[in-house]
């Protein structure tokens, strides 16, 4: 698949999402980086901004399944992956594939299930796998796991350990629409627009699964020069070596930064990186990454501030400054 | 008998019938050009002294619109005056009437305000202080032209294909140093002509940027990418496209699979230069733009300017006349004491105007340059001491009546007589009268040595506004063309330029302020001129970490010996963290939350409940528990017991 080709793909899928999908460009192009990158998003932002709509508003586009997962206190892994149940016709026990085997999966409210509900999934996310029983069941590919979680409850909730966060490729905040956007999602609802059956809203599917997997594999060939490699490295040092941070980014978090920005290359067209990509999606790689110093915290200061102050003295490289 | 017989064969010689046509022809076609307003604009705004020739104007086919000029609102002189001052119209919509008085051109000059100059110690400093800021400048150039020779004076490069992280690192050195475009620009045809392409779009792209960052079109800076430039661009329409287009190519170069080649760079370079050489117009157009738009009058006037030179009281309409007609006319700026060596030959004619003037020392030179040949006209001129003319100014004078060319002189010139306003007539002695009102000499000519004067009551034969009246053009190129070929007008702004910069810091009293600034540019490159001077990262803001407050806090505490608020604080601080810690103990009170630390820290029950109950006391009462000994040893005690408990090793929990 030639760049061209692989650019002409991702604008056709952002343009039927946009169809339907207004105002989330920005999520959607992240959703698209984790998907070709083989990587998982975590999406922060309160209810009803359209997360649902996104994963199947993609799944329709991408010619993949999709399954949602309401993640409550009391959800079990086996709900989440699947479990052996006693056939008594065939007495025997076999497989029951859980609601992750499926290739777009929207996991709600991730913070509400207890840790250990919540590594079962991210071990699916990590490898790519369920093992139960003493057997490895391989998960459909592609598989993109889009988990939410909402930044204003904490009572009842399990928040997701650094080291499990480290797992998603990207974490993106939601905001609320502007309020011409909001107006114009109105006017799109007023005029018939029906979330709960996108069927009729007339999205064409631009690829297949297979296509995508293509696509997965075409992003080896996007160049990564040793200055950018540099530059990526760069910022990531910069994250451990900030005073306000504790904890920087570990080497998972330039391994994801050079593959989220190859990604970004290849949804732009290009067989190469340039700093525009990494630094188009620093903030989204290395947020959920850093655990800032206690004092920070109360100054009020954010991983996103942080990123921010590195981003803008991190030198670029062939820069003329 | 003989004058009145050989005069009509001298009227003949000195200009023919078609000589004559010749010059009204050239009259009507200088009067005929749009910027002499005053010939096609009826409203055009005529000061006091213009109008005088008003009676003289009536219908003139030469300058049809001059007759109803005289009926417009009078003008109003800004500026200072003669040649720089501008002329508005008056705010009153009827012709006013000249108020009563003297005449307004012969007031006295304005208030010269005198600002002491230095001398001595200061001069010498000022002196000093320029020349090392000369040398200083010499200097810089000629380093800026070393470093500008850098590339082709590093042959190692040649054949080079390896390069080390070194050269790598020294070029992106000498890009971030360089920032003259042109340098840039030649230092990436010098790459390209040693088969670095590479390099050579490296350098093509710092030219770009630091073209576009010195137009303020973008803010360089090494954080910043080719997107966060282009983005910075949007607003500019003629430059966003073209320079975003650069700008891919050039990322393609630099980051792309394949090394850039000639057709690559070359493709860059045509972009770039086209960029840099329109981005530098824009920039400078948006500046004259916007100048303009800030010197516009606020009051408008209707886009109408009447600039003096081509006003009636100007005298570029009489210069064009004369280089028309063969003559080298021209306005003298030079000094009045020298007028070189054509003085020799007699082929200058100096005209001295109203409005100018000379000191003693240079009517001396005149004189000299008079007597050795010189032809001198002096029209309302200051008449120097060593002649015997004097002018009576008369405003009750008829302005209609002409003024005759006298029968000594009647053979000499093609006219009879001249029409100007009647304002002034001379008193002298002399007998050579070349022009007279009835009586009263107007222009008389003296001989002087070899040279020849000839003085006028006025100037009015020579501004513009003599040209269409009767035949006062004719007469006037006959009168300069008897004294010479080469003419120079001489008004109050001849030999008023300085020589140097020098002379003109000194004249206009700014010696003091220009040293004082000087002086002010010396104390902050002192102060702070190195880092000015040098290129480097803007300081980052610092920001004091929370433990540092915390620090400072305490050392406040210790200063002010609050022993009592001290351990208040801390004593506060350690019974919120076990409770925190132990919810569930701490809902039983003190006590229970003693037991459970106790158990916790294997201490005695009653000692601990002995310090819980101290620092709740502490906590209470605001004060400490005693004496700054007991308060401090409480502080000490509660700290153990907290290190006991292993809060000590949670993050920031020491702190």
């Amino acid at each position: 698949m030639t760049p061209a080709e692989f650019g002409d793909n991702c604008q056709r899928i952002r343009a039927q999402v946009g169809r339907v999908l207004l105002g989330q460009e920005e999520v959607v192009e992240h959703a698209l980086v984790a998907i070709l990158a083989r990587g998982h998003v975590l999406i922060e932002g309160v209810p009803g901004l359209g997360k649902t709509l996104l994963v199947r508003v993609l799944s329709r586009v991408l010619g993949c399944t999709q399954k949602r997962i309401q993640f409550t206190p009391d959800l079990m892994p086996s709900d989440v992956t699947g479990g052996n149940v006693f056939n008594q016709r065939l007495d025997q026990f076999e497989f029951v594939q859980g609601p992750v085997f499926t290739q777009l999966l929207l996991a709600d409210e991730i913070n509400r299930a207890p840790a250990k509900t919540q590594s079962s999934l991210l071990e699916a996310m990590q490898e790519a796998s369920v093992s139960a029983d003493g057997l490895t069941r391989p998960l459909p590919r592609p598989f993109f796991v889009m988990a939410t979680q909402n930044p204003i409850e904490s009572q009842g909730t399990y928040p997701l350990p650094e080291a499990q966060l480290d797992r998603f490729l990207l974490k993106i905040g939601v905001e609320h629409p502007s309020r011409d956007t909001e107006k114009q999602i109105v006017r799109h609802h007023l005029a018939g627009f029906n979330p709960s059956a996108i069927e009729e809203a007339g999205l064409e599917q631009v690829v297949d699964a297979g296509t995508i997997v293509e696509m997965q594999n075409a992003l080896q060939s996007i160049n990564v020069s040793e200055d950018m490699l540099e530059y990526i490295t760069d910022i990531v040092a910069r994250t451990r070596a900030h005073r306000s941070v504790l904890l920087g980014a570990s080497p998972r978090g330039s391994i994801a930064l050079a593959t989220a920005a190859r990604a970004k290359a290849g949804l732009d067209g290009r067989d190469f990186v340039i700093p525009d990509d990494v630094k188009a999606l620093a903030p989204a790689v290395l947020r959920h990454r850093l655990i800032l110093q206690p004092d920070a915290e109360f100054e009020g200061l954010s991983a996103d501030l942080c990123i921010g102050q590195i981003l803008s003295e991190a030198q670029v490289p062939k820069t003329a400054a | 008998v003989i004058a009145s017989f050989f005069a009509p064969l001298l009227l003949a010689i000195s200009m023919s019938p078609r000589e004559q046509d010749e010059v009204d022809r050239h009259v009507r076609r200088i009067l005929a050009d749009a910027p002499y307003g005053f010939c096609h604009d009826e409203a055009y705004p005529l000061t006091w002294d213009e109008v005088e020739w008003c009676p003289l104007v009536q219908d003139n086919p030469r300058c049809p619109a001059l007759e109803h000029a005289c009926k417009a609102p009078r003008a109003e002189l800004v500026g200072p005056p003669g040649r720089l001052s501008r002329r508005t119209v008056s705010k009153d919509d009827a012709p006013q009437q000249r108020a009563e008085g003297p005449d307004r051109r012969r007031e006295p000059e304005p208030t010269e305000v005198e600002i002491p100059a230095l001398g001595g110690f200061a001069e010498l400093l000022f002196w000093f202080i320029v020349v090392a800021g000369v040398l200083a400048l010499v200097l810089a150039i000629a380093r800026n032209l070393a470093k500008g020779k850098g590339p082709e004076a590093t042959p190692e490069r040649e054949g080079d294909a390896a390069k080390t992280a070194a050269d790598v690192a020294a070029a992106a050195a000498r890009r971030a140093m360089e920032t003259d475009v042109d340098r840039l620009l030649a230092m990436a045809s010098d790459c390209a002509a040693r088969g670095e392409f590479a390099d050579a779009v490296d350098f093509s792209h710092a030219a770009l940027l630091r073209r576009l960052d010195h137009d303020g079109l973008i803010r360089l800076h090494r954080a910043r990418t080719n997107g966060d430039y282009v983005q910075d661009l949007r607003s500019n329409a003629d430059l966003y496209t073209p320079v975003r287009d650069a700008l891919r190519r050039i990322d393609r170069a630099q980051f792309g699979t394949e090394p850039p080649q000639r057709p690559m760079f070359e493709d860059i370079f045509a972009r770039i230069t086209a960029i840099v050489k329109r981005a530098g117009p824009v920039a400078v157009l948006a500046l004259v733009v916007g100048m303009l738009s800030l010197a516009c009058d606020p009051e408008g006037e209707g886009g109408k300017s009447y600039p003096w030179p081509r006003s009636p009281s100007g005298t570029d309409g009489v210069l064009e006349l004369l280089r028309a007609r063969g003559f080298e006319a021209e306005q003298r700026v030079g000094a009045l004491d020298a007028f070189g060596d054509d003085t020799q030959h007699g082929a200058l004619v100096v005209v001295m105007l109203g409005d100018s003037g000379a000191t003693e020392a240079e009517w001396k030179a005149i004189d000299e340059w008079v007597q050795g040949g010189g032809r001198l006209v002096l029209a309302g001129a200051h008449i120097p001491p060593w002649l015997d003319a004097t002018i009576q100014y008369d405003s009750a004078a008829d302005t209609i009546a002409p003024t005759r060319v006298t029968d000594e002189f009647a053979g000499s010139y093609p006219v009879p007589y001249v029409m100007v306003p009647e304002t002034a007539v001379l008193s002298t002695a002399n007998d050579h009268v070349l022009l007279a009102r009835d009586d009263d000499p107007y222009a008389v000519r003296y001989d002087r040595g070899a040279g020849t004067v000839v003085v006028l009551a006025d100037d009015n034969l020579f501004i513009n506004a003599t040209l269409p009246v009767a035949d006062n053009a004719i007469f006037l190129e006959s009168l300069l063309r008897d004294l010479g070929r080469r003419v120079e007008f001489v008004d109050a702004w001849a030999d008023i330029g300085a020589d140097d910069p020098f002379e003109s810091i000194r004249r206009t009293h700014l010696t003091a302020a220009v040293v004082q600034l000087l002086l002010l540019i010396i104390a902050l490159y002192l102060w702070r001129g190195i880092r000015f001077g040098r290129p480097r990262d803007p300081i980052p803001p610092s920001r004091r970490a929370f433990v540092q407050h915390a620090v400072a806090m305490g050392h406040q505490y210790g200063r002010a010996r609050a022993t009592g608020h001290a351990a208040a604080a801390y004593a506060g601080w350690v019974l919120d963290r076990l409770r925190d810690r132990y919810p569930i103990a701490a809902a039983a009170g003190l006590h229970g939350l003693a037991q459970h630390v106790a158990a916790r820290s294997s201490r005695d029950d009653t000692e601990v409940m002995r310090l819980l109950v101290e620092a709740h006391g502490a906590v209470e009462s605001r004060t400490g528990v005693g004496s700054p000994g007991e308060d401090l040893a409480l502080v000490r005690d509660l700290g153990r017991l907290m290190r006991e408990l292993s809060f000590g090793n949670e993050k920031g929990g020491r702190r």
